[in-house]
């Protein structure tokens, strides 16, 4: 297939050959691709991949302030978390100061007691013995006499007192 | 004009035909093989190259994007042949 | 008739458009293939126009689509076939890659259905312009020495020079811009015929009264070879562009 024959061909009014492009549609082709690279070239693609450029930066700076608020964090973690330590250390002194007073109070007011108690129970042990001796005191007088009478009812006579009085004693005493 | 002139005229027009369709008739055959024949080399080639760049890919898919540009290429340039059998095919039956 | 017939059209009605403006011009006649060249430029102007408007720092809408063009672009075909360096001809790129898919996509557009490049004017014009293009950016960067270091490539036997210059000087200088262009214009001649031959088929088989059964079948094959030159028209295009971008890489670094 001889191009020269194929455009003689066609120069000569035969059906056009659909390998070889129409002069009008490379004109066209030509213009308008030319514009649209024109275009791209200095109206259409600059603002967008400076945008591009502008948002990759933008979003890079958030990064970069989103790792130092990051580690900032942290350093205000830190400092919190010492400040909650002293506080927990001072609140735990506080309530190991109030347990020892409260201990030493109880302790003092358990002493006061028991010694009010030591007191009460030795005044009341004393009057308790005066109270034994008095009645021991007592009753040897009244069993002597007694028993005198009896024996002198019993024996039908007179006793010397004085002399029974001093057996009595000595019975009372070996008792 | 005489019918002896009528007749040969009509006798030329049936000759003119009969060339005609053998002529396109040889045409449509030789447009059939060449298209046929054009397409059986990158059939295998193309076949073959897809063959091994999947290969490439399952054995490394990390490269993937890689071996599927170079694929594309590949068969761009192995593809031209038979696109050439095809231009052939259409300049024998239709021009 | 029982069959019915399939008449293939001629394939100027199937590919040639009558002119709409400037009818007696040679030059100038503007036909349904320059109103799709046409549409290849005013569509990504405006998609690009509207999306320069506004607020730039969270896309939407037009701006969405453009920046995925642009990323596309850039990754795909800039940073894998130049590398970093290759920037600057962006704009070329994507003017390319957007001119040639629009110029593809219009085979499955209602009313259009006739891809702008299975003409071999707009192959043909892009690809003298990325020739013309990858071989001045080969020049100006490596000097009028490019030219010989293509033709003679260094780390060959000397006597083999005698064929491998001229084969070199086929591939790169003629064959390389021919198949270029015919790559693009065939694919898409043959997409084109494809779809009108299922077309054709799926016509004269309705009006075929016994073989009206297969229509279901062809009206299928018909759907499913559209949708297959939807993939045709975006590889094609990105495989043009790609290839540029070879070219253009290879002129820059010729060393690899």
């Amino acid at each position: 297939m001889n191009l020269m024959l194929v455009l003689a061909a066609e120069d000569a009014g035969d059906p056009p050959n659909p390998v070889i492009p129409e002069i009008n549609e490379i004109v066209w082709a030509a213009i308008f691709f030319i514009a649209l690279w024109t275009l791209m070239k200095y109206v259409l693609l600059p603002p967008i991949t400076r945008a591009m450029e502008n948002r990759a930066n933008t979003i890079q700076g958030d990064r970069d302030a989103a790792d130092a608020a990051t580690a900032s964090l942290g350093s205000t973690r830190r400092d919190y978390e010492g400040s909650l330590a002293d506080a927990r250390n001072e609140a735990n002194e506080i309530i190991a100061a109030a347990r020892a007073s409260a201990d030493e109070r109880r302790s003092a007011l358990q002493a006061e007691a028991d010694a009010e108690i030591a007191e009460l129970r030795r005044s009341a042990q004393s009057e308790i013995d005066q109270a034994r001796a008095d009645a021991l005191s007592g009753m040897s007088g009244d069993v002597a006499t007694l028993a005198v009478s009896a024996a002198g009812a019993v024996l039908g006579r007179s006793l010397d007192a004085g002399a029974q009085q001093s057996v009595i004693d000595q019975a009372l005493a070996a008792e | 004009m005489s019918t002896l002139s009528q007749l040969a005229a009509l006798a030329a027009e049936a000759d003119t035909t009969a060339a005609d369709d053998a002529k396109n008739a040889a045409a449509a055959q030789g447009a059939g093989y060449a298209y046929g024949l054009a397409a059986i080399g990158p059939g295998i080639g193309i076949g073959y190259l897809v063959g091994q760049a999947v290969q490439a890919m399952a054995r490394q898919p990390e490269s993937a994007g890689q071996v599927q540009t170079t694929m594309f290429l590949g068969i761009a340039f192995t593809e031209a042949l038979a696109l050439i059998g095809f231009v052939v095919f259409i300049l024998l039956k239709f021009v | 008739m029982i069959f019915g017939a399939v008449e293939f059209p001629p394939i100027e009605n199937v590919i040639e458009w009558p002119a709409f403006f400037f009818k007696n011009s040679d030059y100038f006649a503007f036909n349904k293939i320059a109103l799709i060249y046409f549409l290849g430029m005013a569509i990504p102007a405006v998609v690009f126009l509207l999306a320069n408007r506004g607020d730039a720092l969270v896309p939407r809408g037009f701006r969405t689509a453009a920046e995925g063009i642009v990323e596309f672009v850039d990754g795909q075909i800039v940073q894998a076939a130049i590398g970093p360096d290759g920037r600057k001809y962006m704009p070329l790129l994507t003017s390319l890659f957007l001119f040639i898919f629009i110029g593809n996509i219009t085979e499955v557009i209602p009313f259009f259905q006739m891809p702008g490049n299975a003409r071999m004017a707009g192959p043909l014009v892009l690809a003298l312009i990325v020739y013309v293009t990858w071989i001045s950016v080969g020049i100006k960067h490596n000097g009028l020495g490019y030219i010989k270091e293509v033709l003679v490539p260094p780390g060959v036997p000397k006597p083999l020079y005698v064929l491998v210059t001229p084969i070199e000087f086929l591939s790169n200088f003629l064959i390389r811009p021919f198949s270029h262009a015919v790559r693009l214009f065939a694919n898409m001649l043959a997409g084109h015929i494809l779809l009108v031959t299922f077309s054709v088929l799926c016509i004269s088989v309705f009006s075929a009264s016994l073989l009206f059964i297969v229509e279901p079948f062809t009206f299928a094959g018909l759907l499913a070879f559209t949708a297959f030159e939807v993939g045709v028209s975006l590889i094609q295009a990105f495989v043009f562009t790609i290839l540029t971008a070879v070219y253009i890489g290879m002129a820059l670094h010729p060393a690899h």
